[in-house]
């Protein structure tokens, strides 16, 4: 009998998948000989992934592991956090790839998911309070008028971010928001999701996205005024 | 006292800077309509101010982007081969090859 196999291309003779005497399949003989491009499409991985086959799972690592790491390690800014994440995100995805309706594509799902473990990993690892963004919204007179310093930039922005305290204190400022407002900051000047792809990550209206994108900016901003000049590492007590 | 930057916002076709805040967001996404844009623009022209903290705005923008993108290389780095082995380890019962004997 000559078996075959439904891919989004159509049927693919499935011949080859080993059986014994008994009819059981041999698990383990499909680790062997399964190159890279036996997957060719999308299809034929996602489909390789239901249909358990060790091999498609070893294909997903290697073939969208390094964009997901890159990613963990630019929202965590800790190669052990980025790797528990990325980890994570692989797991949770092998136990619920049956759910996964293909709506986007594997690497989108995948990505979505390791994206929502690091914004987890980043709620667990809060190490101060949060700031309170209301305090840190620009202030305006009675008559709707700004009072800002005139700022004078001696620096370039490459300068500042030379220096060890300048991107430290960046992350800690960005750390130290509300989750609500830094996760849409991090997906949309970090990441460069579009807002509705923020949208959708975060389950909010890209409305939502909106508000908070800007709330999250400005307190950013005020969060970054003793850097944003000088750069010059505050003195010790 | 109303102060001469008030008395020239309230003019006709002319927004305060707290209006100009509500349209930043917009404005950087490039979304707001032609006459808001042109009046957002016409306000950047007069207001010192304003035109400061668009200055320190995007600058903290770029700074928060510079140094987190800073920890991921720009380019799509290799899977460790570590990595890679433990992935399919704890994904043994699903089709991995199973955790170490």
């Amino acid at each position: 009998m000559r078996l075959s196999f439904l891919t989004s291309q159509g049927i693919r003779p499935f011949a080859a998948r080993p059986f014994d005497a008994n009819g059981i399949l041999l698990v383990d003989d499909l680790t062997k000989g399964r190159e890279p491009d036996s997957y060719p499409t999308e299809a034929d991985l996602v489909a390789g992934l239901r249909a358990c086959d060790p091999p498609a799972y070893e294909e997903t690592v290697r073939r969208y592991g390094g964009r997901l790491l890159q990613t963990a390690r630019r929202l965590l800014g800790c190669e052990e956090d980025a790797r528990d994440c990325v980890q994570e995100a692989f797991a949770k995805a092998f136990s619920s790839v049956m759910g996964f309706e293909q709506r986007a594509s594997l690497g989108t799902w995948l990505y979505r998911i390791a994206v929502n473990q690091c914004l987890m990993k980043l709620r667990q690892r809060r190490r101060g309070p949060e700031v309170s963004l209301d305090q840190l919204m620009p202030e305006f007179n009675e008559t709707g008028c700004r009072f800002e310093p005139l700022w004078q930039f001696d620096q370039s922005v490459e300068e500042l971010l030379a220096r060890d305290h300048v991107r430290r204190t960046v992350r800690e400022a960005i750390e130290s928001l509300p989750d609500t407002a830094r996760n849409v900051l991090l997906l949309r000047d970090i990441e460069e999701l579009s807002t509705d792809e923020a949208a959708a990550i975060l389950d909010i209206s890209p409305g939502a996205v909106k508000v908070r994108l800007h709330r999250a900016r400005a307190a950013l901003k005020k969060l970054l005024e003793p850097v944003l000049d000088d750069g010059e590492e505050p003195a010790g007590d | 006292m109303i102060s001469f930057r008030a008395t020239m916002f309230s003019l006709p076709g002319m927004i305060t800077c707290e209006e100009l805040e509500s349209f930043v967001a917009d404005y950087l996404d490039g979304r707001l309509p032609f006459t808001t844009r042109l009046k957002f623009r016409v306000h950047l022209l007069v207001c010192r101010d304003c035109r400061s903290y668009l200055k320190a705005f995007d600058r903290s923008r770029a700074l928060a982007k510079g140094a987190l993108q800073a920890d991921g290389t720009p380019e799509v780095p290799e899977m460790p081969a570590d990595l890679v082995e433990i992935i399919l380890k704890v994904s043994g019962g699903r089709g991995g090859r199973g955790p170490a004997p």
